[in-house]
Formats: structure tokens, C-alpha cells, sequence
């Protein structure tokens, strides 16, 4: 009986110095349990880039279901050379797969990105931009939300990280079976969760600031000409109205609010502004 | 009596072994590749030479942090820079054994939940929406520019 005791507490010592001496051993214990179960490693990763990558292949297929993809090589590989460029100078250069930039062949105005680095600007959008810093403004702005996670923080939202948590239950006492059917449905779930949000219900005023902030920024680190986030939202005011609904107009703030929201941005050296020109020229070479 | 002394003293080594590896562990995790690939570079730079390719769950351990990159070795003895985002931490020794006494789940449903979102459930969800046009993305996902490329790109139109 006294040996009995002893080792209740002996483990029960155990556990004790496990939570508070080693916290990592029974927090990754719980996470194991909870979370990395399912793969979901990190603390400050709900997806790990593997699943991210997984989610946005969907999420970009579906968009590529709503609108033919633009095929010309000269011009993705330009696209996606402005586009790499900028990933190159964010704090994230590297996806999973990295970063594919891709042209939807329509005439509404918008750009689109999913979780895991792709990202889709259209044609129609493409033919009333002035100069590849305007260019790399709209891919900067979607280079954002990937970068701040806007598609995976939809699934949080949608309570579906929970329920990946309550699987990761069900796997801990094993529930064989049922695990692989209620993965493939939040699966499901998750990828429509994403594209129902870029494409008709847009991310939330707060998160098009936060792009909108955070091109400005990328553009300056890239060297690119910072105040070109203005010039676009500019021209989408200009045109706000005479253009039918959808893309950007119907999912995002209106461009004035954006512009406002943005302030005043320091001009760009003469430097900036010479170099803006040589890049001009080559934008102006690619017809799209 | 001495028995009885010889298990006491067994289930304290026992217990402390396990509390220092476990901080061990947590003092020096071990790192694996949590992308496709990634490349090992000789310096802290995005246009510094290669070293060698590494591929997803290829293990690495810390040797110092580097601003954005890390100083990591490989199994194989290679040493030399890795983005910092390019790694998750490997669960520890102890906290899968524990793991594995605490629950016993069918090896297909670890498999499957270890892997969570992936191959498996994309190739699920194609099946169950046959618009979803995974052709077309495919040709978007091809490779079509190479670092000789990008880094001629930005010097010609003077960008870092």
C-alpha cells in the first residue's frame, strides 16, 4: 500500500516537473495529441507549408475552373519574373513548392492568391496597368495576403482548425476509419472556405489595408517605386463605376477608402524614379 | 526491503534521464525541411553559392541563428545556410514514446493523420469536384525561371 502510494507519486512528481521543469515535453505531448497529430506542428503554424500548398492547389484549381488561364509564355514568365523578384525581398522568399504567378484570361479587373504562394492577376487587369511597378504593386498586395496568411486565418475562422483538433482526438483513441472520411470533408470544407472569400466575399476591409500597407513596404525593399500602390488604386477609382461588377470592385473597399487608408507615402529618389523608366520599357515590350 | 530499494532507486534514474533528455530536447531541437526543397547555401544570402539541395523531411540540426537564415549541419556532414521559415521542429524521442504508452491508434490512422492535408485528400477532392481543372494549374506550376534568370532580371531593372 505505502509502495502504492509512492509510486502515485512518484508519477504523479513526474508529471508535475514534466509541466513545469520541461514544459516542452508535455506541451509537445498535448500538441502531439491536439495539433501535430495532424501535422500541426508549430505553435505558430496552424498548417505547416506542406498543407498550405496542398489547401491553395485546390483553391487555385476552382479558380481556374471559373476562368481559362492565360497561356502565352513570354508573358507568364515575365509575370512571374516581377512576382519572384518581390517574394525574393519579403520575409518569406520560399514556399513549399515556392511562388507561381499565373494570368487568367478575362477582362474583369482583379488578382487572386491562395494559400501556399500562388497567385493569379487577369488579363483585363494586366492591359490597364502603366508600367511594371504598378505591376508589381497588385502582386505585392497579394504577395500580403499570403505572407499574413488571410486564406489559412478563413479556415480558423471557420472553426475548422477545431475540428481538425477533435480528429486529432479521435485519432488518440483510435476511431480507425472515421478519420480519413472527416479529413477529406474538412479538406472540402477548407478549399471552398478560401475561394468562397477571394472571390465573392473578399477578406474583410482590415485585411485589404493591411495589403495595401504591406505592398507599399515590399515594393520599397524590392526597389521598386512604393507610391505605385497609389497609382493603381487611382486608376481603379478612375474606372470605379463604368466597370461591370465583380473582381476587385464587388470584394474590395472602395479604391478612395484604400488610398485614404494608405496616407501620405514618401516620394521615391531620383534613382527609384530613372530605373522606374528602364523598367518601363521592357513592360512595354510584352503585349498582352 | 533491498528490493523494494533497488526499484525505488531504478525509477529515479529512470525519471531523471528522462527529465534532462527532455531538456536536452528542448535546449537543441532537431530541425527538419518543411518544403519541397530548399538550398543550402555557403553564406546568409539569397544569391549565395549552393552548397547542396535539400529535400522535404531531410533532418538538420541548428548551429546559429543568422538573421532571417540559420546555420544548420546535415546528416552528412554538409554545413551552411538555410532560410529560417524552411524548417519545422522534429517532435522529440520522449514525447513520441509517451505518445505511443498514452494512446494506440491503427497504424493507418497515424499515416493518415500524420500526413493530414495532402496528396491523399487532394486526390479525394478531385474526384469529388471534376471542375476543378488541376490540368491548367499544372502548366502554371511549372518551373520557367531559373536563379541565373531572376538575379539578371533585377540587376537589369536595378532592383535588390
Amino acid at each position: 500500500m505505502k509502495k502504492g502510494i509512492f509510486y502515485s507519486t512518484a508519477f504523479a512528481l513526474y508529471l508535475g516537473m514534466s509541466v513545469s521543469g520541461c514544459g516542452t515535453a508535455f506541451s509537445s505531448i498535448s500538441d502531439s495529441l491536439f495539433k501535430g497529430g495532424l501535422g500541426l506542428a508549430r505553435a505558430n503554424r496552424s498548417f505547416e507549408p506542406k498543407q498550405e500548398y496542398y489547401i491553395g492547389r485546390s483553391v487555385a484549381a476552382l479558380l481556374l475552373d471559373k476562368y481559362p488561364a492565360y497561356t502565352k509564355e513570354a508573358q507568364l514568365k515575365y509575370v512571374n519574373l516581377v512576382g519572384r523578384t518581390l517574394a525574393n525581398a519579403s520575409e518569406e522568399p520560399e514556399t513549399y513548392a515556392g511562388y507561381r504567378f499565373g494570368i487568367l484570361d478575362t477582362p474583369e479587373i482583379a488578382a487572386y492568391s491562395t494559400p501556399g504562394g500562388f497567385v493569379f492577376i487577369t488579363k483585363g487587369f494586366l492591359q490597364i496597368l502603366p508600367d511594371e511597378d504598378a505591376l508589381a504593386a497588385v502582386l505585392a498586395h497579394e504577395l500580403g495576403h499570403v505572407i499574413k496568411k488571410d486564406g489559412v486565418n478563413v479556415i480558423k475562422q471557420n472553426g475548422i482548425t477545431e475540428s481538425l483538433t477533435s480528429i486529432g482526438r479521435d485519432v488518440a483513441v483510435s476511431h480507425a476509419g472515421v478519420v480519413a472520411q472527416q479529413l477529406n470533408s474538412l479538406f472540402g470544407s477548407s478549399v471552398q472556405g478560401v475561394f468562397d472569400s477571394i472571390v465573392t466575399k473578399g477578406y474583410g476591409r482590415s485585411q485589404e489595408y493591411a495589403a495595401d500597407a504591406y505592398s507599399e513596404s515590399l515594393l520599397k525593399q524590392a526597389g521598386y517605386n512604393p507610391e505605385s500602390i497609389k497609382t493603381v488604386l487611382s486608376i481603379l477609382k478612375a474606372r470605379q463605376g463604368t466597370e461591370a461588377s465583380g473582381g476587385w470592385f464587388s470584394t474590395h473597399p472602395a479604391p478612395q477608402d484604400r488610398i485614404d487608408n494608405l496616407g501620405a507615402i514618401s516620394s521615391a529618389g531620383p534613382e527609384v524614379k530613372t530605373a522606374e523608366l528602364i523598367r518601363q520599357k521592357r513592360f512595354e515590350r510584352i503585349k498582352w | 526491503m533491498y528490493i523494494s530499494n533497488t526499484r525505488t532507486l531504478s525509477l529515479i534514474v529512470v525519471l531523471l534521464i528522462n527529465i534532462f533528455s527532455s531538456a536536452a530536447f528542448a535546449a537543441e531541437p532537431e530541425l527538419s525541411i518543411a518544403l519541397r526543397s530548399t538550398v543550402l547555401r555557403k553564406s546568409p544570402q539569397a544569391w549565395a553559392a549552393h552548397v547542396s539541395e535539400l529535400s522535404y523531411g531531410t533532418s538538420v540540426k541548428k548551429i546559429e541563428d543568422a538573421g532571417g537564415w540559420i546555420k544548420v549541419s546535415t546528416e552528412s556532414g554538409k554545413t551552411g545556410y538555410i532560410l529560417a521559415s524552411a524548417v519545422n521542429e522534429k517532435k522529440s524521442a520522449l514525447s513520441n514514446s509517451m505518445l505511443s504508452m498514452m494512446t494506440a491508434p491503427q497504424e493507418s490512422d497515424i499515416a493518415l493523420a500524420g500526413k493530414g492535408f495532402g496528396a491523399e485528400t487532394e486526390e479525394q477532392f478531385r474526384k469529388n469536384t471534376p471542375g476543378a481543372n488541376f490540368a491548367a494549374l499544372d502548366k502554371i506550376e511549372r518551373d520557367r525561371v531559373s536563379e541565373k534568370e531572376l538575379r539578371q532580371f533585377a540587376a537589369e531593372g536595378k532592383l535588390s
